[in-house]
């Protein structure tokens, strides 16, 4: 795709938008911005809504799984969580792990616990793509100090 | 430590969080580093008008004892932007330093602009445009970052996306994407949901990454099988990281499974295996399970889990325990972590590592806590680290029912 092609699609993107934001006088109305019934811990959200909501159960995959969820918006994600709450771990310049943010959540699945700086070698050789969307175009200075 | 935050008259909503941590961690011959890091987000809902927010967040580092990662301080802003909800078809706009996944963009933060809407026929598009902020270490000048995703679909049944994505770097294409993502759910308890990445610069798929999930039956029972197909030639194209430059055309398939069955009592079973099938290297597989345990007031659990790589340097054993019980407004955690490498690595097999964190709830806004770790690992002989943390929160919408 040359780079006219891709601007002329990105224009249309944005007339379709534009055109969408005009149309929303008249559309179905807007989700909430922020759910309406205070949430705590990890919440089964079919335990309240319908069986299309199965996929946004926090489970015992979640971690893993929640990625796939918030290609398709991540504002479903804002409803509950602030944005801090993404960039805690996916953030371009974090240097305190996940699990050091959250002392007392030993019951989550939170990466890197424990001897990570030895078992980062063997988790990255096996599969370096699941370590790819949060360190590979991230600005860690602190990854430098070994990986020149 | 925490900050004084008053909600401005005209916000309906007000959400403001101060995090503070100060870790410390000393090892056998090594300095004692002692560091102070200060977290702060903004969360301003319906300011002046219905609809419009402020969202801001970042950190602050100084060292207070040696130097860390090579320099005294640093510091983020992770994201900070206003932006406009409609009260109609999900209509949006920000602007500003924006944090944002929508189809091949993944966690991409940029200084710009993105629209979202809702449009007729199921169909909704996001299209955004600005500066990368990731790879600014030459200079923003000619940098840039645009895309958009286009999708359709019925809520509850199935959705499918098209997205696209170009970043360019001191004026020169450093990454160009487009993709698919799906999701899928064509019977009750059954639900396909993944995303296909195509390199366009290279003119070659990137990755595949699906996942069937299955459940709740009976409301205990998940079941969940994946796929992952990576090109490391395609999809680690323009690594910041260095150690993800490939110097191999590996192609990875990884195939996977998982189980999850609630016993009741609070308990939770869960099992996984995943086989990892390499077109250069030899094949790994990997396989665990894990017991949880809650109830009113606790929590504890074990898992164990082991790697079989090809080669003895790629496989381990890990074993991890935990407990945590609540009693009024204290907080007591314990966690104990345990690996074998099958090969030496500096001359040591085992890794033993644990920490034990105290919490007090001073008042419904702000929690205390602090951490004490110990470990014996190939890195070092003794490794002793501690945390102190205060957690403060001003939150307004609490006051509505609402969370954040």
């Amino acid at each position: 795709m040359t780079t006219r092609s891709a601007m002329t699609a990105i224009a249309t993107a944005l007339l379709l938008t534009a055109a969408g934001l005009l149309g929303a006088c008249a559309g179905p109305k807007s989700t909430a911005l922020v759910h309406p019934e205070k949430v705590q811990g990890l919440p089964i959200c079919t335990s309240c809504h319908d069986q299309d909501r199965a996929a946004t159960d926090h489970d015992a995959q979640w971690m893993r799984s929640h990625g796939a969820v918030a290609v398709r918006d991540q504002r479903t994600c804002e409803m509950c969580h602030q944005v801090s709450s993404c960039a805690d771990c996916h953030a371009g310049k974090e240097e305190i792990k996940p699990s050091d943010k959250r002392p007392s959540r030993f019951d989550t699945a939170t990466p890197h616990r424990g001897d990570y700086l030895s078992q980062h070698r063997i988790d990255g050789r096996v599969d370096p793509a699941s370590c790819f969307p949060c360190h590979g175009r991230k600005n860690q200075g602190r990854c430098r100090t070994c990986h020149q | 430590m925490a900050l004084v935050a008053n909600a401005p008259p005209a916000a309906a909503s007000v959400t403001f969080e101060s995090r503070t941590y100060v870790p410390a961690r000393g090892t056998d011959g090594g300095n004692t580093h002692v560091l102070l890091y200060e977290y702060l987000a903004l969360d301003a809902e319906d300011i002046a008008t219905p609809g419009l927010y402020l969202r801001a967040g970042g950190w602050g580092r100084t060292d207070l004892a040696d130097e860390t990662f090579g320099r005294t301080t640093n510091g983020d802003l992770q994201y900070a932007f206003l932006g406009w909800r409609a009260p109609r078809l999900n209509g949006e706009a920000r602007v500003g330093r924006i944090a944002l996944t929508a189809g091949v963009a993944r966690n991409e933060v940029f200084d710009g602009l993105l629209l979202g809407s809702d449009l007729p026929g199921g169909f909704d598009i996001t299209a955004f445009g600005g500066i990368p902020v990731e790879t600014d270490e030459g200079g923003r000048s000619s940098d840039s970052l645009y895309g958009a995703r286009l999708s359709q679909g019925r809520t509850g049944l199935y959705r499918i996306g098209a997205s696209y994505l170009k970043e360019e770097n001191g004026g020169n294409p450093s990454r160009e994407e487009a993709g698919t993502d799906i999701f899928l759910s064509p019977l009750p308890l059954v639900e396909v949901r993944g995303s296909s990445l195509y390199n366009v610069i290279d003119k070659s798929w990137a990755r595949h990454d699906y996942r069937l999930a299955l459940g709740p039956f009976f409301g205990r029972l998940r079941l969940s099988a994946t796929w992952a197909s990576t090109d490391y030639l395609s999809y680690f194209q323009s690594p910041v990281h260095p150690a993800f430059a490939p110097e191999i055309a590996e192609k990875l398939d990884r195939i996977g499974g998982a189980v999850e069955i609630g016993l009741g009592g609070g308990v939770t079973f869960t099992g996984e295996y995943t086989a990892y099938r390499y077109d250069v290297s030899g094949d790994a597989q990997a396989y665990g399970a894990g017991l949880d345990w809650a109830g009113a007031g606790f929590s504890a659990g074990g898992a164990y889990r082991q790697v079989q790589g090809d080669a003895e340097e790629n496989r381990y054993q890990a074993i991890r325990a935990y407990a945590t019980v609540v009693y009024r407004l204290v907080r007591i955690s314990a966690s104990a972590e345990h690996l074998t490498y099958d090969e030496a690595i500096n001359g040591v097999k085992n890794a033993t590592t644990g920490t034990l964190s105290l919490g007090y709830n001073l008042s419904r806004t702000l929690e205390l806590s602090a951490s004490a770790g110990y470990g014996e690992t190939p890195e070092f002989d003794h490794e002793v680290k501690g945390l102190l943390a205060v957690l403060w929160r001003y939150d307004a919408s609490m006051k509505k029912g609402g969370t954040k």
